[in-house]
Formats: C-alpha cells, sequence, structure tokens
C-alpha cells in the first residue's frame, strides 16, 4: 500500500477519519478540510453580499451626494460604509475565500493528502470567523457610534490611522479593531495548518517541484501570513489598548479635540508607528490577496491552453520574489506620512523591483497562452481577464512606487482604481475562475457555461466601466474619501464621470445575480460531472467528483510527473495526468 | 464613562505607560463645572409644605472691566457663512445688554428642588444651526426632554458633544443640508454641556440640562423670571458660560414674590 | 495506468462510465484532447470585439465628458509642478508601451491560438534565454526609473535641499490644522513669529507668486494632509511634529487647498483657498491684516491658546 510511504502524519491523521455520521459533526462542526473549504465559500459569499451592498452605499452617495443625503446616507454614514466596505472585502472575503476556502478546499486534494495535518485547529480557524463577522456586525449596532438609525459603526477607515481611530467615541472602533483580531488568529490557524501539510503530507512522488502552482502559492502565502499577521494582531492589540486603557503608544499628548484633551500632558505616543506596524502587514496581505489567485490562474490557464505552463520554475521563484520583496515595501504607502524623505528613496527602489517578478508572471502567462489549444470555458475567460487586469493594476503601480508622481496621487482615486485593479479584476477575478473550474469537484456538479460567459461579460465590461476611469478622476484631482465631491468647484468637471462610475458599479453588483443564479441552481440541475471534466493533469481530478471522505480510495496516488505535462509527446491524449504511469517513452 | 474611568485608573499604573497624576479630568471639557450636584445637601432646603406657588423675578448684573466683542474670522473655503453675515458675526459668549445685565445666562434652583415631583414637558426644545450659528445660544431643557437639532444652512455642520452627560460620552453627526436630529434625550442633569461645531470653530451653544422646571435663561437686559415654586428655601445658582456660577439662599413665600439680583464678576 | 482513459478512473468506487457523460463532447479514442465544454465554446471574434467595444466606449465617454487626456492633470502652477508631470508622462509612456505590448500579444494568442479540431498544443515547458530577456530589460528599466525620480524628490522633500527661513525672499507660513479648519498663521512684515503683528488667517491662504514660500505643518488633533493639487505638493500632518515643506507658486489666481487624509465626519469640507497674488499686492495685504487684524493677536485665539498650553 503506498499509504506506507507517506509520512507518518498522514497516516495518523488517516487513522482519526472514520466517515462522520451525525449531521452536526459532517456538516457543522466538521473536520473534513473540504467541508471546512465549503462552508468557508458559502460564508465568503454572504459577506461578499454585504461588503457589495456597503459598495453602493459609498457609490450613491459619491455621485448623487444630495439625494443620498435625503435617503439618510449622511457623511456619517458614508464614512461607516467605505470602512466597512473595505474591512469586510479584505478580512471576510478575499483573504477567507482564498485561503479558507480554496487553501482548505484544494491542498490535500493537490498534493494527494488525506486530510489536513491538524484537523481540529482548521475547524477552529474557521469557526473564528463567526465571531469576527459578529463584532464588525455588533459595530454598527452600538448606539455609540456617530450614525443615527443605523445604529454606529467604526467611521475611520479600514486603515484606521490614530489618533482618528484611538479618539473616536463609542465602541465601535474597539469592535472593529477586536474582529480584525479574530480574523488575524484565523489566519495564523490556518497558515501552520497548510504549512505543515504541505511540508509533510505529500503523495509519494509529489516533490516540491512537482506541486501545482497553486500550492505554491498558498504555501507561499501562508508563510507570509505566518510571518505578517502576528504584527498585525499586536497593532490592533495596541489600538484596543489605547481605546479601552488610555495608553499613549500612537496618541500623544498634543491631541486635542474641541476642548478635550485624551492624554495627559507628557505622553508621547508616535502616530507613525501605527502606519508602520499596519502596513508591514498590509503590505505582505495584498500580497496574500494575489498569490493564490495567481496560482489558480496558473492553474486554469495551463489546463484550457491544453499546453504545460510556460516556465514552471520562474513562475514559483518570481512568487517567492514578489513574497520576500514583499517584506520590504512597505513604506511605499507612508511616502507622503512624514516618514523620512530618505527613506522614502530606498522603499521607492525596493517598490519598483517588486514589479518585476510580477512582470515575468505575466510573460510567462502570455507564453503559456502561445501556441496553445484555447478553450474558452468560463474559467479560462476569468483567467486571461485576470491577467490582462492584472497588467492595469501592476502598471498602475508604477506612478505610486515613483515618489514624486506619488506626491500628486497619494490619496485619490487614482489609488481606489489601483486597488480595485488588483483585488476585483485580479483576484476577484481569480476567485471566480477557481469557483468555475472546481465547482464540479466541490458538488460533483458541472456550472452552466453559457450563464457562466454572460456573467463573465457583464463583470468584465462593469467592472472596467466603475474602476478604469478612476485612474482619470484621480489623476484629475479627486481625492478618496470624500462623501461630497461637489463640495470642491475643481472637482465639478468629474461629476458626470463619477456618476457613470456609479450606474457601472449598481449593474456589477447585479451582474452577480448571474453567478449566484448559476451558483445555487447548478447544485440542483447542474450537469453531472466525473471526476475528471476538464482532462486535467493535478491529483484532485483523480478521485471522485464530489470527492469522498479521506479524498482518495484506498491508495494515494503516487505521482509520476509534474503538474502541466498538457501536449505531452508521450502519449495519444493531449494530457498526462500527475498519477498515470507511462511506461515506454517514446521520443 | 465609568468602566472605561475604571480601566484608566486601574491599568496604568499596572502598564506603567504613563506618568500621569491627577489627569483624570482631562477628558471632562474645560471651563464648565462638571455635574449639576443638586440633591439632598444640607438639608436645609426643600419646600415648606402646604400653600400657592410663588414666584422668582430678578437680574443678573456682570461687574468688571469691560470686554469688547470679537469680530469672528469666518472665512470658509465654500464662503457659506460670508455670505450669511454682510456685517459679520461677533462672538456670542458676552451678551451685555442696559444697565450692565446680562444676557444668555441661567439662574436655577441648585438646591432644595429634589423632593418634587416634576412632569417632563414633551415639547422639545430646538437648537437651530443658523447661518453658521446656534440659535439659541443658551437652551435650558428638563432631563427627559427631548432636545431637537436643527440645521436651516446649506453647509455641512457637525454637532459634536462629549461629556459624561452625553449618552455613551460622545455625540457627533454631521447635518450637510437643512434638516433635523430628532430626539436626543438627555437621562443625566448637566450644567452645562457644551455643543461645537468642528467645521466652523467659532460655532458654539451650551445645553443646560437641569431635573426640575425651576429655571430661566436672562433676558438680554439680564432679567430673569421663575413662575411656580413652591413655596420654601431654596438654593439658587446664577451661570453663564464664561464668568461660571454664583450661589444665593432665597425663600419663596406662598403665593408671593421674591425679588433675587445676581451679580458675575470677570 | 496506461489506459487512455486514466481520467475515467474511478477511485472512489463509483460506475466507471461516469465519467463520459458530464465532460466529453465529440468523444473518440484518439481525441482525449476534445473540448471539455459542455457548451460550444464562444467565438474568439466576440473576445476581440467585446474588448474594443469596451476600449472605444470609454474613448467615447472621455471624449463626451469634455475632458481631453493632457488636461486630466490639474494646472500646474508651481516651479517643481513641470517635473512632477513629466515624470507622470514618461511613467505613463513606458506603462503604455506594455500595456499595449502585453494586451496586444494576449488578444493575437487568444485569437491565433484557440482551440482547433484535432489541434496538438506546442509541447515546451518554457525558454530559459526568453526568462532572461524578460526578467533583466524590465528590471533595468524598473531600476532606471526608480533612479530617475530621485531628483525631483529630493528636491522637493530632502532638507539639505530646502530653501532656508533667514533667506530674505523667502516667505514662512505656519499652518495649523484641525477638525476641519485650515488656519494660517502669518508672521507679519517683521517677519518675525511671536509678535504683535503676527495674524492668522482662516481657510485662507495668500502666497506671492514667484517667490519660495515654507509651510510649517502643525495639526491640532488628527492626522491630515496638506495637499495643494496644483502646486503638486502633499504632505500628511502628525500630531506632535512640525513638518516642513516648500513651495514656489509661478502664476496668479486662486487655487484649492485640501485635506487629503481622512480626519472625520467633516473630511469632505475640509478645504481653503491659496491666493497667490503678485508680491506688492501680497505685501500690501500682510500690511493691511496686521493692522487690521480680526482675530488680533494669535495668542488670544482660544485654539491656538489651548493647543500650546497644553504642551
Amino acid at each position: 500500500m503506498s499509504q506506507a510511504l507517506v509520512t507518518p502524519h498522514a497516516v495518523e491523521s488517516h487513522a482519526h477519519h472514520e466517515d462522520p455520521k451525525g449531521f452536526w459533526s459532517k456538516w457543522v462542526f466538521s473536520k473534513d478540510h473540504k467541508v471546512i473549504g465549503l462552508q468557508f465559500l458559502f460564508s465568503t459569499i454572504l459577506w461578499g453580499l454585504v461588503g457589495g451592498s456597503l459598495a453602493m452605499v459609498v457609490r450613491y452617495k459619491i455621485a448623487w451626494p444630495d439625494a443620498a443625503e435625503g435617503m439618510g446616507i449622511t457623511n456619517d454614514v458614508y464614512n461607516v460604509s467605505f470602512t466597512m466596505h473595505a474591512s469586510v472585502m479584505i478580512f471576510l472575503v478575499i483573504i477567507p475565500v482564498l485561503v479558507g476556502a480554496f487553501g482548505n478546499f484544494l491542498i490535500p486534494l493537490m498534493i494527494g493528502a488525506r486530510d489536513m495535518a491538524f484537523p481540529t485547529l482548521n475547524m477552529l480557524s474557521y469557526w473564528v470567523m463567526w465571531p469576527a463577522f459578529g463584532v464588525f456586525i455588533a459595530s454598527f449596532l452600538t448606539e455609540s457610534g456617530p450614525v443615527k438609525g443605523l445604529g454606529g459603526g467604526p467611521a475611520a477607515g479600514w486603515t484606521s490611522y490614530p489618533p482618528l481611530s484611538s479618539v473616536a467615541g463609542g465602541n465601535a472602533q474597539t469592535l472593529w479593531a477586536v474582529g480584525v483580531i479574530l480574523v488575524g488568529w484565523s489566519s495564523i490557524m490556518g497558515a501552520v495548518n497548510y504549512l505543515t501539510t504541505i511540508l509533510r503530507m505529500r503523495a509519494p512522488g509529489m516533490t516540491m517541484f512537482r506541486m501545482p502552482l497553486t500550492v505554491w502559492a498558498l504555501f507561499i502565502t501562508s508563510i507570509l501570513q505566518l510571518l505578517a499577521t502576528p504584527v498585525l494582531g499586536s497593532a490592533m492589540i495596541l489600538l484596543v489598548l489605547e481605546r479601552v486603557a488610555h495608553t499613549s503608544v500612537f496618541t500623544p499628548a498634543t491631541v486635542m479635540i474641541g476642548d478635550t484633551a485624551f492624554r495627559p500632558p507628557g505622553s508621547v505616543g508616535q502616530p507613525l508607528l501605527f502606519q508602520h506596524l499596519f502596513w508591514f502587514y498590509s503590505h505582505p496581505a495584498v500580497y496574500i490577496m494575489i498569490l493564490p489567485a495567481m496560482g489558480f490562474v496558473s492553474d486554469i490557464l495551463a489546463t484550457f491552453a491544453r499546453k504545460p505552463l510556460f516556465g514552471y520554475r520562474p513562475m514559483i521563484y518570481s512568487i517567492g520574489g514578489i513574497a520576500g520583496l514583499g517584506f520590504v515595501v512597505w513604506g511605499h504607502h507612508m511616502f507622503q506620512s512624514g516618514m523620512n524623505p530618505y527613506l522614502g528613496t530606498a522603499f521607492m527602489i525596493s517598490t519598483m523591483m517588486i514589479a518585476l517578478p510580477s512582470a515575468v508572471k505575466v510573460f510567462n502567462w502570455l507564453g503559456t497562452l502561445w501556441g496553445g489549444q484555447i478553450r474558452f470555458t468560463a474559467a479560462m475567460c476569468f483567467a486571461i481577464a485576470f491577467v490582462s487586469m492584472f497588467v492595469i493594476g501592476g502598471l498602475s503601480g508604477i506612478f505610486m512606487a515613483a515618489t514624486p508622481v506619488d506626491i500628486q496621487i497619494h490619496d485619490t482615486y487614482f489609488i481606489v482604481a489601483h486597488i480595485h485593479y488588483v483585488l476585483f479584476t485580479g483576484s476577484l477575478f481569480g476567485i471566480f475562475a477557481g469557483v468555475y473550474y472546481w465547482y464540479p469537484k466541490m458538488f460533483g456538479k458541472l456550472m452552466d457555461e453559457r450563464l457562466g460567459r454572460w456573467h463573465f461579460w457583464l463583470t468584465f465590461l462593469f467592472g472596467n466601466g466603475t474602476f478604469f476611469l478612476m485612474h482619470v478622476v484621480g489623476a484629475g484631482g479627486m481625492q478618496r474619501r470624500i462623501a461630497n465631491p461637489l463640495a470642491y468647484e475643481h472637482l465639478h468637471r468629474w461629476q458626470f464621470l463619477n456618476q457613470f462610475m456609479t450606474v457601472c458599479a449598481f449593474c456589477l453588483f447585479l451582474s452577480q445575480i448571474l453567478f449566484l443564479v448559476n451558483f445555487v441552481r447548478s447544485l440542483a440541475a447542474g450537469r453531472k460531472a466525473g471526476p475528471n471534466p476538464w482532462n486535467a493533469n493535478t491529483l484532485e481530478w483523480s478521485t471522485t467528483s464530489p470527492a469522498p471522505h479521506g479524498n482518495f480510495g484506498p491508495e494515494i496516488p503516487t505521482v509520476h510527473h509534474g503538474p502541466y505535462e498538457y501536449g505531452s509527446p508521450d502519449v495519444a491524449e493531449d494530457y498526462l495526468p500527475q498519477w498515470r504511469e507511462v511506461e515506454a517513452k517514446t521520443a | 464613562m465609568g468602566r472605561s474611568r475604571l480601566l484608566y485608573r486601574g491599568l496604568i499604573p499596572l502598564l506603567l505607560l504613563a506618568a500621569c497624576g491627577g489627569s483624570e479630568d482631562l477628558l471632562v471639557a474645560r471651563d464648565i463645572t462638571p455635574i449639576y450636584a443638586g440633591g439632598s445637601g444640607g438639608g436645609n432646603y426643600g419646600p415648606s409644605g402646604g400653600g400657592a406657588p410663588g414666584k422668582i423675578v430678578g437680574k443678573v448684573h456682570f461687574t468688571g472691566a469691560g470686554w469688547p466683542k470679537k469680530k469672528l474670522d469666518i472665512t470658509t473655503a465654500d464662503g457659506f457663512c460670508i455670505k450669511a453675515h454682510a456685517n459679520g458675526l461677533y462672538s456670542e459668549w458676552f451678551d451685555l445688554g442696559e444697565g450692565g445685565g446680562l444676557g444668555n445666562a441661567v439662574v436655577y434652583v441648585k438646591e432644595g428642588a429634589s423632593g418634587g415631583k416634576w412632569d417632563t414637558p414633551s415639547q422639545p426644545v430646538v437648537l437651530d444651526q443658523h447661518g453658521c450659528q446656534y440659535l439659541p445660544h443658551v437652551a435650558v431643557l428638563q432631563v427627559g426632554q427631548p432636545l431637537v437639532i436643527k440645521s436651516s444652512d446649506n453647509t455641512l455642520h457637525n454637532v459634536h458633544m462629549t461629556g459624561p452627560a452625553v449618552p455613551n460620552g460622545e455625540f457627533n453627526q454631521s447635518m450637510s443640508r437643512p434638516g433635523e436630529i430628532p430626539g436626543i434625550i438627555f437621562r443625566k442633569p448637566e450644567v452645562a454641556q457644551r455643543v461645537y461645531c468642528d467645521v466652523h470653530s467659532w460655532m458654539e451653544a451650551f445645553i443646560v440640562v437641569l431635573p426640575h422646571p425651576l429655571h430661566a435663561l436672562t433676558a438680554e437686559d439680564g432679567t430673569f423670571t421663575i413662575d411656580n415654586v413652591p413655596p420654601g428655601k431654596y438654593r439658587l445658582a446664577a451661570w453663564q458660560e464664561k464668568l461660571g456660577e454664583t450661589g444665593q439662599d432665597v425663600t419663596v413665600p406662598a403665593g408671593g414674590t421674591v425679588t433675587v439680583d445676581f451679580a458675575l464678576t470677570r | 495506468m496506461s489506459d487512455p482513459h486514466a481520467n475515467d478512473h474511478d477511485h472512489g468506487g463509483h460506475g466507471a462510465g461516469h465519467g463520459h457523460g458530464a465532460g466529453h463532447g465529440g468523444h473518440d479514442a484518439g481525441h482525449g484532447a476534445t473540448p471539455p465544454a459542455p457548451e460550444a465554446p464562444p467565438k474568439p471574434g466576440a473576445v476581440v470585439i467585446g474588448f474594443l467595444v469596451l476600449l472605444i466606449g470609454e474613448v467615447i465617454i472621455l471624449a463626451n465628458s469634455g475632458i481631453r487626456l493632457p488636461s486630466i492633470l490639474p494646472e500646474a502652477v508651481s516651479s517643481y509642478a513641470a517635473d512632477v508631470d513629466h515624470l507622470f508622462y514618461v511613467i505613463l509612456g513606458i506603462v503604455a508601451f506594455f500595456f499595449f505590448l502585453t494586451e496586444g500579444l494576449l488578444v493575437y494568442f487568444i485569437v491565433k491560438y484557440r482551440a482547433r479540431e484535432g489541434g496538438r498544443s506546442k509541447h515546451t515547458h518554457g525558454s530559459h534565454a526568453l526568462e532572461l530577456t524578460w526578467t533583466f530589460i524590465p528590471g533595468l528599466i524598473l531600476f532606471a526609473l526608480a533612479v530617475f525620480q530621485t531628483g525631483t524628490w529630493g528636491m522637493i522633500k530632502f532638507k539639505g535641499q530646502m530653501p532656508h527661513e533667514s533667506d530674505a525672499d523667502v516667505e514662512v507660513v505656519e499652518v495649523f490644522a484641525r477638525q476641519f479648519e485650515w488656519h494660517f498663521r502669518y508672521w507679519g512684515p517683521d517677519r518675525q513669529f511671536g509678535t504683535a503683528d503676527d495674524f492668522v488667517k482662516r481657510a485662507e491662504l495668500h502666497v506671492p507668486v514667484g517667490k519660495k514660500v515654507i509651510v510649517k505643518l502643525q495639526t491640532r488633533d488628527v492626522i491630515h494632509s496638506f495637499w495643494l493639487p496644483n502646486a503638486r505638493l502633499k504632505q500628511d500632518l502628525l500630531p506632535g511634529r512640525t513638518i516642513k515643506q516648500w513651495f514656489e507658486i509661478t502664476k496668479e489666481g486662486r487655487y484649492p487647498v485640501v485635506c487629503a487624509e481622512l480626519c472625520g465626519n467633516g473630511h469632505t469640507t475640509m478645504q481653503a483657498t491659496l491666493v497667490a497674488e503678485s508680491a506688492d499686492h501680497y505685501r500690501e495685504w500682510v500690511g493691511g491684516q496686521a493692522k487690521d487684524n480680526p482675530l488680533g493677536n494669535p495668542a488670544d485665539d482660544p485654539m491656538w491658546k489651548d493647543w500650546k498650553e497644553q504642551q
């Protein structure tokens, strides 16, 4: 039996995996990585709707500030909305869906393990997310907040720079920080688990350099999470102390609002310290939010181009390069913050250099398409669009990396455009591609391709309609986080574009109904998928769809090749799965 | 507030994070007597029993050197406030009437009213933001009586209050066009709660919250009348935002009128 | 394991024919590569047309909104604004080249290499030479670009390159921010702070054209960001610190002064006006303000006083 070759951990964890019987242990407090992955997926879809709705409030207020005011969307509601839109989308949607949902679901299946190394820890990492969500929601409901009716909510932006965040009244901001601490806790638990699983529980023959890019991306993402998240956690704990115990780490004595002084004379808090701690996490977090999507896209492009991934090793090294450089570029968020400008020069150079591995990835993706046999499934459409949109998101980053140009575009809509090209048309397109691609493995059914393509085209069109013009208004001088652009005479000329973007944003939000309909309808009415509906090579396609408890049959498959042997001359088919042994090699 | 104050006092020495002796009052607005001190103190004050209610009348004077009214710089980028006041706007805190009478002062029963049963008026007190100033400058209301904050201005104001009497310690809400924030209710007495606008730093108003109706706001000439006072002995106080508070004992006869004059000094 | 239908091997114990139904359209033994899509794949032409429609659509919208590309950036009116804009356009040029290169290749590839009946893809795992090319060329460009920026950055922000307060033709203004106002404290005709002719002006920053102005940025409460979009100057204000910046306006006019960092619920209105006037007018204005200053000496301004006492 080939399990004998597997590390002791794998055998041990398999021994614990009797099929759970009851509803609760099977579907709710499950320790099966696939169920936990799906729990993450369903939860993040729900939270994503919350975050998306908040974005609609934000867009409506910007485009029609007066009409919005009449509907009760005051500046306070606006501030809370964009704060929570970003917080929910980043902490409760993109990170958990990429790492929690896909990481959980895919890692053991792709490396040929029966489950995660620490199933209970895994379950915990999911169940910590609900208290986090609860705390975020509770922050809306605290009476203390500034907003009448809705209750309250943190209003200091997702970056929550002190002193604004440390002196704001009420409990909302404290609850927000607690929510972020919980999310961070979940991330750390997940990361420990993934790293152990990937390092210790690979199937026989699955060397590190035979792992699919998705696994590599999740592996390096986990390292980032493990190293960076504790820094965020400590920043948030300090922020909570700052608020409830009135410590003076970030808030100096000079801060006065109205007649009120917030710290005793002599307090020497440093607001800049928070920014350093925050961005030391949050810049790597940007890569946490894009690397796994890059992994998915690499796998999907190779599968549907029916061609080996171009430059497999350079792709891995570039992920490593992004992750490594990702730790020395955080200062580019702080060029205008009062940080020493000499330091700004150093951060500019490191930031420029981080564009390099990203460029290498783009060229390799293009190389993958070159000479392929491209099939335009919905997953492939999203993957190609990811490449195309990531180019925009990556190139616009160069403007910000250049310190003198950043003077002008820092804190403007140019930044908002950039982050949405990376996180919406980047990460989210990768996520959509992943859902269309692995849905058959998750549920044993195929999603409707026609609806999928409609969903793609509408999302692509309205996504660009919403975000591209933000570059224009940003370069044109519109700063971010203002509730009413009409308060500025020099911004009147952009109001038409703002309204156009808002209309596109509404359409974009509505387009996602197609995805939800497709997702739900295919659960019941989708066509049955075989074990390997896409004729793909990686190990997850060797088992049934959906995979049984324990993932594989009695024997763990043995791995004989790299993950991208498409169009191999050794076999008659245009793909050569990793688990298939080819005896006689033809030249 | 209480809990965080406790943490503040308890944790800071523990954490050795700040050398901050005697700093607990920093969280309380300055220039303002922190909390209404009414109640059973003294024991000599209170209604004397039956009889028709009486009346307290009088005048609040200002003594001391004159103080010129100050013209405010009300330039803003949108120009709204300047347009609203073609002849300029002057600071409101010092409203000196003829003969040294002091307007916008509050005279109220500080001690002796705690035994009475008082109806809470349901009629709201309205504080209007009009032409980048608050009208009235001083508003008196009873505990439980609703306060409506109104804006008549087509520019952004924010209504900001902090302090122990404010529910949850802070109220900070923006109004970017004419409208109303209805039904703010104070549950604790407070002399006096400052209301201010961070967008226009000259804008401020004071809200005096009392547990009983035995109070009056002085007219421009400094005169005041408190009606329907049950006969008895009271400690009466006169308060003004910058000059502080001064007290006097007064005995109100059944069905009669008593005259009290106050002098507030700089 | 050498069965050509390896994908149909079923490790979970389901029926062996299971895999055929779902993904395989026209299935025959020699073509494991049959398009897996259950529906007909879209014409790649649609991809191109969609992309073009989008591009053209956005161009039309831009054109109709009365905006021409060169006028996107706010009017440049400071001595170093042209340098910043020049760098912006240099980057825009490089970026546009790589944008059209990559997107062009992408569109070309997805049209040219769409799946054909019975077609085989090139079996290649990459090219060392290509990897080196597209690592080193962009690497050099990026590094050169970074070095190219440092001069302008240093000129605007480095302390060593800032004008001195003591220079005869330098004006100094203390900028004092609070929620949600800009206050400007001028040193008056005697060019000395802390004297009787100092004055404070709310929401109006007057500067002489053609002279270097040093602004000393302070905040009373939270972090604000002092932004002059037309002068290409932006700097955050940090509580507890005084940050010096400089600029020189080259054209008379009134320009916005904006707060670019979220500072609370009145952030949206936190603005002031930059009034750039000729040196003569400026001197006249300063003289008039110093004599007839509505706020009196700044020491009387409660906002300054409270805060200074606190420190």
